[in-house]
This record gives C-alpha cells, structure tokens and sequence, in this order.
C-alpha cells in the first residue's frame, strides 16, 4: 500500500469535529469517525500525494506511528472510504 | 449525486470547539458533549396520517394548519446540506400523503442530504416503487408491529398489515434492494421475532427492532402493551443470538444491564448527535420526547435549525455532564445510563432515577411508587372514531362463567346443573 | 517568526522564548518518547442506525 497512490471515495463526505472528522460514504452508508487529526489530513492529502509513502513523511507523523497510520488506511480501504487511484495506461 | 465538495468545510463555524471542551476520551464521551451538527436526525413532515395506530409517539392524525410549506422545508434541507447532516429520517404522521413529499424527496437528495423515510406503505404503488428502486440516496423503511395480520391490526388498525404487506412487496418487485422493516416491540409480538425475521427475508429487506416508549398515544397503552420483564431478556437474548443483520437504532441500551451491550453506541443521542424537527417547525430533543418539556425551540421563530442546534438552552443542558441521581451506586449505570429520558418522564418517574423497564428492577419498584404522569402537551389524533381505528379489545371469557349458557333446547336433565363444591 | 524546532509529539514550536519547565532543555526535549497508537486509537466504525433518538 506504501507505495500506491490512493484518494478518498468520491461518495465521501468528511465532516471535521472538535475530534477529528466524521467519514460518511453516501453509497454504502457507512460512518466512520477519525478520532485524530493527524489522520484527517493524511486521509484529506492522500489525493495530493504521489503515493501513501509520500503522505506520511508529508504528515510529520513519526515513523514509530506509521503501520497505526496503515492499519487505519486498509480499515478505510476495506469499507470503501478511500480507493486505489487507477494507474494511468 | 455529483462529488461532494468539501472546500467550504473550513468555513464552517464551530461553537463546540472554542472554550473548555475536553478532548480525548472514548468516542461516546465525546458525543455526550455533543456535535456542531446533527449526525442524522428525524424530520416529521406532517401530523397527518391514515392510520390512528395505538401507540403513536407523535400522536398523528389531524394534519396541523402551520404546517411548514414546500418552501419553508426546501429551506430546511439546505440548511441541513450546510450543516453537513448526513441524512434524514423522513417521518409523520404519514409523510407521503403530503403532496410534495416525492418532490422534497428528489430535492433532498439533490442536495446532498441522504434520505430514509418511514411510512405505512399506503403510496409505495408499483409504480413508485419502481420510482424509489432508480433513484440512489434514498431508504424505505415500512413499519409493521405483527409478523400477522391479528397481532399488528390489533395496534395499528384493520388493514394495516395488508397495506404494509403489499408496500413491500411492491418494493421487492420493483427491485428495490433493502427496505427496513421497522417493527416496535410490544408483549404481543415478542414472540414473533423469528417471524419477522423470516419476513424480511422474504422480501430481501433488513428487520430492524425497536423500543416501545410511553409517549404521544403511547402513554395511553404503555402499562399493556410495554413487554414485561421476562420477555426483555428473550428480547436480549434473541438479539445476542440472532441480531447480526437486525438494526436497532440503538433503542435497546437500557438493556446494558443484562450482560454484554448490543451493537450500537449505546448513548441516549437526544439533543447530542439527533434531535426532532416536528411538522410546524418545532424542535425536540428526539421524536419520542415530543412535549413542552423537551422543546428546544422553533426554527421559524428562533433563527433556523442550525441556531437552534447549537445555541438552544435544552441542548446545552443535555450536552453537560448528567447526574446519576439515585442510580449512582449500581453498578451497571456505566453501561445503561439511567436509560431513556423520555421512557422515565412519560411515566412520571424522575429524571435522575432508573428507567421504568429498568433490567435490575429498581423501575418496577419507582412506578409501583407514588408518582404523577405529565399530561401531553398536544395531541393531534383525529377526534371520531375512524374506520382504520384500532379497537384495542382483549378477548376474555367471564371468570364466573363456566360454560356456555344452557340452550332451551337442552335434552340433557342435568343440562346447566352444577353441584355445590365441597368447603 | 521565531526559529526553533518542532517537537515530535506535540507539534508545538520550541524556541529561546517559549522555553517552559517542560522543555527545559532541547536535548532532553528531543527524548520524549512518542505514545504508542493502534489503528483502533484512530479510527471507530458505527452504523449509522447506531445512535438513539431516531425512529
């Protein structure tokens, strides 16, 4: 995954909060909440950034955090939250 | 649905994130402070219904004259579209015996506010069905309270199983994919949770369970119809066993007490993260709360929803740290907090104390007590008796009778003799 | 704008003028340990028919 791009759902809509953000995918009615907000603007930047790599070192996270990081990317992945941007042909 | 913009997010204004809010903590901790917006909340369109169901929470029939026009709702909904609510259950009363209901319909979800709607199924005709099964964005729940046409006309009216029914089946036909079938649970449909399940099955739709409260017309009926203790533990247990696909709406977490929570947040989202927008405009901390006592304010009057959201007395309350009360020294307030607010108020029992279906007992003993039920603050039911009116009778045999009257025609001698029975 | 650092864990500005008893020094500053997070620290699912109050 570290070295995909990938960007939020266009179905998404990310709602900030004084905690984070609340995630809702309008197609499969799924709501997720990002409890922090060093994952809000990793989830917002993912669009903007080559690859998943290249968000997190643009985040300033420490690397000791990273796999969290993925781990929270592949749950978002899994309920369709953020998708795989098709390579171009 | 076009792709949601999320550039003017940052201009929102968010009262709840100035000042001394606490951060961190789990999830529902934060909730109990409440959000800048709803997650989703309940919109009654209208107090107008065609049915006169027993239980009625917002004791439906007469539609009310101030009601809000298409206008005034179309307003509404950009609001919402504003604030971000995600969605909207549609509700009444019957909301599609409103005539621009189909057309609020299509302009909610035009506007980036997702959609359920609960109704009777009086209007989903084939053709509608077939409307509702193109169109995304949008959810149907039918509510029905008897997996047979006895146990639910009993509650909610002669014909009223076969409306529902047929609303369904329309739904199936047309392709529609997962209708909810909203079912409250009462003493006589406990025993018929396979039942409904097997229904919605059925019909490719989700069942979805759900608490009876005593308000509106509730309160009439509450005492019969609420399920008794015993049958709130075969409630748990089959929801433990075979609720994975059944919804709740997190009605039951009042039953925390028994053991392992249900699915859900199991937080009372009164005035935190829902509310009630009521037909005329008024706002409720949810729509089993619809009195005086829980009114937030009137969006006509007091500067739109989102104003009243975020600035209303009621909710500031609601959102600040509640008392125990009397229930501080049990141990399973953490997981049940004191139930339902509006199950405690429309029996008159206090705020602070347990939950009149309380899983420990303690509501037993409170509504056994001295107390004093609120008289409704309105009530829109139709005034006559109508044809779809339930007639609630329980069929009983007199208890000094202990046999069909003797026919005049009798042969037998000893027809109608009974012997003295022995001191 | 002062120039300083930014610690790790807390993303605040460290420089000369902001040095408080909790960043007394910038060496001992740099140690702190960053807490440990799981994925379930950053995110939670709920049905959006999880939250009562809604019929």
């Amino acid at each position: 995954m570290l070295d995909e791009a990938w960007q939020l759902s266009p179905q998404v809509a990310l709602r900030p909060e004084p905690f984070g953000a609340l995630a809702y995918h309008f197609g499969n009615r799924r709501l997720t909440f990002l409890r922090r907000p060093e994952l809000v603007a990793l989830v917002r930047g993912l669009g903007d950034s080559r690859d998943v790599r290249a968000a997190l070192e643009a985040s300033g996270l420490p690397a000791a955090h990273w796999p969290a990081y993925e781990t929270a990317l592949r749950r978002l992945a899994a309920t369709d939250m953020i998708r795989r941007v098709a390579k171009e042909p | 649905m076009t792709l949601l913009e999320d550039a003017g997010l940052q201009d929102r204004q968010r009262p709840n994130s100035q000042g001394d809010r606490p951060m961190g903590g789990t999830l529902v901790e934060q909730f109990e402070l409440g959000l800048d917006a709803p997650i989703c909340l309940t919109w009654e369109l209208t107090y107008a219904c065609n049915l006169a169901c027993a239980h009625c929470l917002s004791s439906s029939g007469r539609r009310d004259p101030r009601e809000l026009s298409t206008r005034q709702c179309e307003a509404v909904i950009d609001e919402l579209q504003r604030m971000q609510v995600f969605y909207v259950n549609i509700g009444g009363g019957e909301p599609t015996i409103r005539p621009d209901f189909w057309h609020l319909l299509q302009y909610a979800v035009d506007h980036q506010v997702g959609v359920k709607f609960s109704t009777n199924g009086v209007r989903i005709t084939p053709e509608r069905a077939r409307f509702l099964a193109s169109t995304d964005y949008v959810d149907v729940q039918v509510s029905l309270d008897g997996a047979t046409a006895e146990v639910n006309d009993h509650i909610r009216g002669p014909g009223s199983y076969e409306t529902a029914s047929r609303a369904l089946q329309n739904l199936a036909d047309a392709g529609f994919r997962d209708a909810k079938i909203s079912v409250v649970v009462t003493r006589h449909n406990v025993g018929q949770l396979d039942e409904f399940k097997a229904l919605a099955d059925e019909h490719g739709a989700t069942l979805r369970l759900t608490r009876l409260r005593p308000s509106g017309r509730g309160a009439d009926v509450w005492d019969d119809l609420h399920p008794l203790p015993e049958q709130q533990r075969v409630l748990f247990d089959w929801l433990t066993a075979h609720g994975e696909n059944v919804l709740t709406g997190d009605s039951f977490f009042h039953l925390a007490g028994f053991g392992e929570s249900l699915p859900g947040l199991n937080l009372c989202g009164a005035g935190r993260v829902v509310c009630l927008i009521d037909p005329i405009g008024d706002v409720y901390a949810c729509p089993f709360a619809i009195h005086d006592e829980f009114h937030a304010g009137n969006i006509l009057h007091d500067g739109g929803f989102q104003r009243v959201w975020q600035t209303s007395q009621l909710f500031q309350d609601l959102r600040a740290p509640q008392s125990s009360g009397a229930c501080t020294s049990c141990a399973f307030y953490d997981s049940c907090r004191g139930g339902c607010m509006a199950a405690k108020f429309f029996t008159g029992l206090p705020m602070d104390g347990p939950d009149p279906e309380c899983v420990q007992g303690y509501g037993e003993s409170a509504l056994a007590a001295d107390r004093v039920v609120p008289a409704p603050s309105q009530d829109h039911s139709l005034p006559a008796t109508t044809r779809n009116q339930p007639v609630m009778l329980q069929l009983t045999r007199r208890p000094d009778l202990a046999a069909p009257p003797v026919s005049a025609c009798a042969e037998d001698p000893l027809a109608g003799y009974r012997p003295l029975r022995p001191h | 704008m002062p120039y300083g650092t930014a610690c790790k864990s807390s993303g605040r500005v460290i420089t000369l003028s902001t040095l408080d008893p909790q960043h007394t020094e910038l060496s001992e500053h740099t140690e702190h340990e960053d807490p440990p997070v799981s994925a379930e620290d950053l995110l939670e699912e709920v049905s959006i028919d999880g939250m009562c109050g809604v019929y």
